[in-house]
């Protein structure tokens, strides 16, 4: 077997970020530490699908003594400087044990394999983001996670602060590239009079670029992975990352936790995916979008199922509840969910869903963890925590899920920590507009709240003429309020529409019947205003007949003459100009400006008698 | 509406008369001639009712069918809903009937438009070139129909009652009313913001809603109302509640509704809550006197 190539990286003159300072950023986390790890791990491998759905394998198992051969001759006999504890476990005879994280359907960590060479348009960043940089990128899209300082917890998760890497990925020729390579963050330390920084990588070293070192690629990087049993998860024409934590522990475990071991690190996460990423299981097809597969010692473990816990279960119904209000607002709820719109002030911008489902237990089961809590998610669909809300005083307990806007994704991104484990509100300042966090967490408990008091629906609806009377006396104490009463009407409704037009005409009322045959022939009132300052001379009014549909509605454009046709303009039942079109001094019996209103002023016109007839009127100046 | 002609003779409007409108609301008060609903909540139905004076002879001449049998309808529509509907057709048996519609509860907002017609129910044994002959055919409708505006944009305290063995009096049977405000964005219109919630088996609160115009009911009218301006001030000074005086909020907002009562007590903010937490007695005399209303009893 091939020994790899070790750099570790030295102290630059100006500083810059260490092991230490990157595994101190994470800090001791709220939640147990293997539900950070398979949050961070979950999260980016989600981020790297490359179609709907992705298969994730988590293993926990031994090296056998082939495997410890094979990672004794990788990393060789000399420990880098502060990772004696690695080649002091590799050299034990005891067999080392590994966690195996590993994803498929996934994009695998792809794109330039330095940090100093820009990607191609198209290329990721993947990579260089895993294996060399620290910290968020701010040009990446804002993902599930986004292998900022998250990822460090997977260092923190290996005894000896290391985590070998296998990845198949696609180049831009098509072709399926392995990449293998071993990676530590520990801590600071100095040898021989130098600094390092603690981060350590094995690979091949570049002779013209001595700060340099990239993965083994090609066939031989899957010889290597295949020595440490971690090619198993790929096969040769996947797509896809599998992570060896070397020596798994909880950096954070107490003495006694110690002391008991970390036999049960598998259950834990078992335990973590079913917490954090049941809406994965929760389809509304019902098929998974994450193919969860857990083995120890290469035997498969039951995977996790949302019938396993009946907490999950009611969040699960309300999560498929709160997608189906979110693709059609008109979803109805089924008995017992309250859907709702965030935020409730309707002329604020959406920032996503709420579904509040209520049950009531005759004797609570299962433990209060999850009791009266609102699943938090965003686009990627993992539960980022449970917000707790107002118990329901009818004693109920209520399981929630707020999913937020697609399009405010980027804005709760934000406001997640390194680990992705909550929402933290905006600093005040700005308006609510800018501050959606903030306001949504604020939406979320009123609205719990507001429900909790009094359900609307179980108000009473007698006394409704009393209530409504009471409601508009005491609207005076509302002054400037704008409210429904009907005694108001609105500025805009009742507004004018300014000074009158120069000359109008329209056909209101009856029509008068004039005489039957193969068309019948019927006469149009037709009104004609104009003001005492109009020049009647100018202005000619043109009529065209329409055919009424059954619904009312008029038809489009003027009908065959077969069906209407207008025989002229009547003044007091005299034909006074015929044809559809009219000086309107004409009808007015020559004068220049005369009151035209109640002049008797009438159109003739022959119809089929089989259809609805109207008459549009249209005035112009005359040229 | 425009006119239409279907055809068929019809009925001119001037053998038709149909102005005079009656507006019963269920449960409520009837209204003569409405434009506008004083005390209607979205939640109660109504009967309309127009009376109709007909030249029946004419009428049935104008159709040139003296026979036929006309009958008489009323159609509602409400644009803000979308809905819309008829009532039975009544045979016109005399020259002066009266027809009406019932409208659902939940059916109509904003305003509605009522549209009497005159069908043919039944053609007739002479008739001539051109008479319907159509069951149901459209012989005359109002050319404007009558409206009347069920909302507008009248302030009005967002009420409900709520029983004594439930929240929100659960345990405090005694109480009249609930006050609820929410502070929590205020851009959120009042209607949505506040709420008074009315013990509907308390006493007082009955005669409140049962026969508001009794002396004893006007007399709890007005200490509600103070019990209001109360707590919206009591609100308005909540520290977290981070009223600006110097911001304008939006017209119909909590946040307008509690800078007016702090203007109207004119001081301060801070002065205010200093009287607040050092003088709560004065604070309310201060509210009754700059924003209650003398009680006047018949």
């Amino acid at each position: 077997m091939r020994r790899l190539e070790h750099y570790s990286e030295t102290v630059r003159p100006v500083g810059g970020l260490h092991g230490d300072g990157a595994r101190r950023a994470i800090g001791k986390p709220d939640l147990p530490f293997w539900h950070v790890v398979l949050r961070e791990a979950l999260q980016n491998s989600w981020d790297a699908r490359v179609a709907g759905s992705i298969d994730f394998t988590l293993e926990l198992r031994h090296l056998d003594a082939g495997q410890q051969s094979a990672l004794r001759e990788m990393i060789g006999p000399t420990p880098p400087p502060g990772l004696s504890e690695l080649v002091k476990a590799a050299l034990d005879p005891a067999p080392l044990e590994v966690l195996v994280i590993a994803d498929r359907a996934t994009r695998g960590l792809g794109g330039p394999t330095r940090s100093d060479v820009l990607p191609g348009p198209h290329e990721s960043t993947d990579f260089t983001s895993f294996a060399f940089d620290l910290g968020r990128d701010p040009s990446r899209a804002v993902g599930g996670g986004t292998y900022g300082f998250g990822k460090v917890v997977l260092y923190l998760a290996s005894k000896v602060s290391t985590v070998a890497m296998y990845t198949q990925v696609k180049t831009s020729s098509g072709q399926i590239e392995p990449r293998f390579m071993i990676l530590s963050v520990a801590e600071r330390a100095a040898d021989s009079g130098k600094k390092y920084t603690g981060r350590h990588w094995w690979g091949m070293l570049n002779p013209e670029l001595p700060d340099s070192v990239v993965p083994i690629v090609g066939p031989e990087a899957r010889e290597l992975a295949h020595s440490l049993g971690m090619h198993t998860h790929l096969d040769p024409t996947d797509t896809g990352t599998t992570l060896a934590v070397l020596a798994p522990h909880n950096p954070f475990a107490t003495d006694d936790e110690e002391e008991a071991g970390e036999s049960d690190v598998l259950s834990q996460l078992r335990v973590a995916i079913l917490k954090w990423a049941w809406p994965h299981l929760a389809t509304a097809s019902g098929e998974p979008t994450i193919h969860f597969r857990l083995l120890r010692e290469g035997h498969d473990v039951d995977p996790p199922r949302i019938s396993d816990d009946p907490d999950i279960s009611r969040f699960a119904q309300a999560y498929r509840e709160a997608e189906a209000y979110m693709a059609d607002p008109h979803h109805a709820p089924s008995l017992g969910t309250d859907l709702h719109s965030l935020p409730k002030n309707v002329r604020l911008r959406r920032t996503g869903v709420l579904a509040l489902r209520r049950t009531v237990e005759a004797t609570p089961t299962g433990d209060q963890e999850y009791r009266d809590k609102v699943a938090l998610m965003r686009r990627p669909r993992f539960v980022v925590a449970y917000y707790p809300i107002p118990a329901d005083p009818s004693g109920a307990s209520t399981a929630g899920v707020f999913i937020a806007a697609d399009d405010r994704d980027a804005e709760f991104a934000r406001q997640e920590p390194v680990t992705h484990e909550a929402w933290t509100p905006e600093q005040p300042g700005g308006g609510a507009e800018k501050r959606p966090v903030w306001r949504t967490l604020r939406d979320i408990t009123n609205v719990a709240k507001r429900d909790a008091k009094v359900e609307a629906d179980a108000l009473s609806t007698t006394n409704l003429s009393g209530v409504a009377h009471l409601s508009r006396r005491l609207g005076g104490l509302l002054a400037g309020i704008l409210g429904p009463g009907g005694e108001v009407q609105s500025a805009s409704r009742a507004r004018s529409s300014g000074e009158p037009a120069e000359i109008s005409a329209f056909s209101l009322g009856s029509v008068e019947w004039v005489a039957a045959g193969d068309l019948v022939t019927v006469d149009f009132p037709v009104t004609v205003r104009s003001r005492p300052t109009t020049d009647l001379t100018t202005w000619i009014l043109t009529v065209e007949p329409r055919i009424v549909l059954e619904g009312g509605q008029v038809e489009e454009g003027v009908p065959d003459p077969a069906l209407a046709t207008v025989e002229g303009w009547l003044v007091d039942h005299e034909l006074r100009v015929p044809g559809p079109e009219a000086p309107v001094h004409t009808l007015a019996g020559g004068s220049r400006s005369a009151d035209l209103a109640g002049k008797g002023i009438a159109v003739r016109v022959r119809h089929d008698p089989h259809v609805a007839v109207t008459l549009t009127i249209k005035k112009r100046k005359a040229s | 509406m425009n006119a239409v002609s279907r055809g068929y003779r019809t009925i001119p409007d001037r053998f038709v008369k149909a102005d005079h409108l009656t507006v019963e609301v269920a449960g409520g008060p009837s209204y003569d001639d409405p434009q506008y609903l004083e005390d209607w909540t979205y939640y109660q139905g109504l009967r309309m009712s127009v009376a109709l004076s007909i030249d029946v002879t004419e009428a049935r001449r104008a159709t040139g069918d003296p026979t036929g049998e006309l009958g008489v309808s009323l159609a509602w529509a409400c644009k803000w809903t979308g809905l819309r509907g008829t009532s039975m057709a009544t045979p016109i048996t005399d020259q002066n009937l009266t027809v009406s519609v019932e409208i659902p509860a939940g059916a109509v907002r904003g305003q509605v438009q009522i549209s009497p017609r005159i069908v043919l129910l039944r053609p007739g044994s002479s008739r001539e070139q051109g008479s319907p002959d159509v069951r149901g055919a459209l012989l005359w409708q109002r050319s404007e129909p009558i409206v009347v505006r069920l909302e507008g944009v009248g302030a009005r305290m967002p009420i409900m009652t709520a029983p004594a063995r439930g929240e929100p009096f659960l345990g405090m049977q005694g109480a009249k009313w609930k006050i609820e405000i929410d502070r929590s964005d205020l851009e959120m219109p009042v209607e949505a913001a506040v709420r008074l919630i009315l013990n509907e088996d308390n006493p007082e609160a009955k005669l409140l809603l049962e026969e508001p115009n009794r002396e004893a009911a006007r007399a709890v009218e007005h200490f509600l109302a103070l019990d209001v301006h109360r707590e919206l001030v009591r609100a308005a000074l909540h520290e977290d509640t981070g009223i600006d005086p110097s911001r304008r909020y939006p017209d119909d907002s909590i946040g307008a509704l509690l800078r007016l009562e702090l203007s109207l007590l004119g001081e301060p903010i801070e002065t205010l809550r200093i009287l607040r937490d050092d003088n709560p007695a004065q604070l309310d005399t201060e509210i009754q006197g700059r924003l209650g209303e003398a009680l006047e009893l018949p």
